[in-house]
C-alpha cells in the first residue's frame, strides 16, 4: 500500500527535481518509511502534465499511454522491490 | 489544409494539446485576467529559458540518424536487435535527460533513423531512470537514498524492459503466424490445389 501511495504521490509532484525532491525530503524528516520515500522518487515526475503534452506533441496518443503504462510500472516494480528487499 | 494541420497537428493527441491550451487561457482571461497575464508571462520565461537547450537538443536528433550508420543502427535500436536491443536502448535512455523537451528530439532522432517501436516506447521508458538526476538528488538527499534510487530503478526498467519485449515479440509473431502469413490463409492457393508432384503425376496419366 506504501508503495501505491508513494508512486500516486510522486506521479502528480512537479517533474523538476529542485521542486519535487524539497517535498519529498520534508516527508522523510517527517516520518514517512524509506519504501514509501523511494516509491515517491520513483514516481516523481511520472504522470506531469508536461510530459503528457510532449508525449502528444513529439509521438502520438499510442506511445503516450504505452509510456505512461511502462513508468507506473517500472515504479511500482522499483517500489515493491526496495519494499521486499530492504 | 496542409498550413492548417501544420498549425493545428496531424492527429488527434497534437489537437488536443492545442485545444487544451487555448480552452485553458480563454477561460483565464474571462475569468480572471492577472492570472492569464501571469502565467503567460512565466510561460515566456520558460519558453526562453528551455530555447537553447531545446534547439540543441533538436540538432542532436537530427544528427543521430547521420552519425549512426543504419547498420548500427539496426544491430543495436533496429526491429530485430533483439535482446541486444533491451539493454541498450534501457542504457542510452537512462542517461538522457529527464526533461522530455531535451529527451524527446533526440529520440525522435532515433525514430526518424529506423529504430523498432519497442526500441523507442524502452527509451522513453528509460528516460524516468533519470541518471541526470544524481546531482540534484545529493544536494537534498544522503548518498545512500541516491544510489538505492538509481540502483533499483535501471533494475526495474530492465526488467520491464525485457518483460514488454517478450509481449511484444509474442503478440507480434503470434499475429504474424495467424493472421498476416499467406500460407496461413483458408484460401491458400498450394494447399488446396494440391503440391507440385501431385499435379505432375495428375498430368502424366
Amino acid at each position: 500500500m506504501v508503495v501505491f501511495v508513494g508512486v500516486a504521490i510522486g506521479s502528480v509532484l512537479p517533474a523538476c527535481p529542485f521542486i519535487a525532491y524539497p517535498i519529498i525530503a520534508s516527508l522523510y524528516a517527517a516520518g514517512a518509511s524509506l519504501a514509501g520515500v523511494m516509491a515517491m522518487l520513483f514516481g516523481c515526475g511520472l504522470a506531469f502534465a508536461c510530459r503528457i503534452s510532449s508525449d502528444l506533441t513529439f509521438f502520438n496518443s499510442k506511445v503516450a499511454r504505452l509510456r505512461l503504462l511502462l513508468t507506473f510500472t517500472t515504479a511500482i516494480v522499483a517500489g515493491l522491490l526496495v519494499y521486499f528487499l530492504l | 489544409m496542409r498550413y492548417i494541420e501544420k498549425i493545428i497537428g496531424r492527429d488527434w493527441g497534437h489537437r488536443a494539446v492545442i485545444i487544451a491550451a487555448i480552452c485553458l487561457y480563454l477561460y483565464l482571461s474571462i475569468t480572471d485576467p492577472g492570472a492569464a497575464k501571469a502565467s503567460a508571462v512565466e510561460c515566456l520565461k520558460e519558453i526562453k529559458k528551455l530555447i537553447f537547450p531545446l534547439t540543441v537538443a533538436m540538432f542532436i536528433g537530427g544528427a543521430v540518424k547521420n552519425l549512426m550508420s543504419s547498420k548500427f543502427l539496426s544491430k543495436f535500436f533496429g526491429k530485430k536487435a533483439g535482446v541486444k536491443g533491451v539493454f541498450s536502448s534501457i542504457a542510452v535512455g537512462s542517461v538522457l535527460p529527464p526533461c522530455p523537451f531535451v529527451s524527446y528530439p533526440v529520440i525522435k532522432g532515433f525514430d526518424d533513423g529506423g529504430a523498432g517501436f519497442q526500441i523507442i516506447i524502452m527509451l522513453i521508458e528509460a528516460t524516468s531512470v533519470s541518471v541526470g538526476r544524481i546531482f540534484c538528488g545529493l544536494v537534498i538527499f544522503e548518498p545512500e537514498i541516491v544510489g538505492l534510487r538509481l540502483l533499483f530503478a535501471f533494475l526495474s526498467a530492465v526488467i520491464i524492459g525485457f518483460i514488454y519485449y517478450l509481449l511484444h515479440t509474442r503478440l507480434f509473431c503470434s499475429r504474424t503466424k495467424h493472421s498476416n502469413h499467406p500460407l496461413s490463409t483458408p484460401h491458400n492457393p498450394y494447399k488446396s490445389n494440391g503440391s507440385m508432384l501431385e499435379k505432375r503425376k495428375e498430368v502424366g496419366k
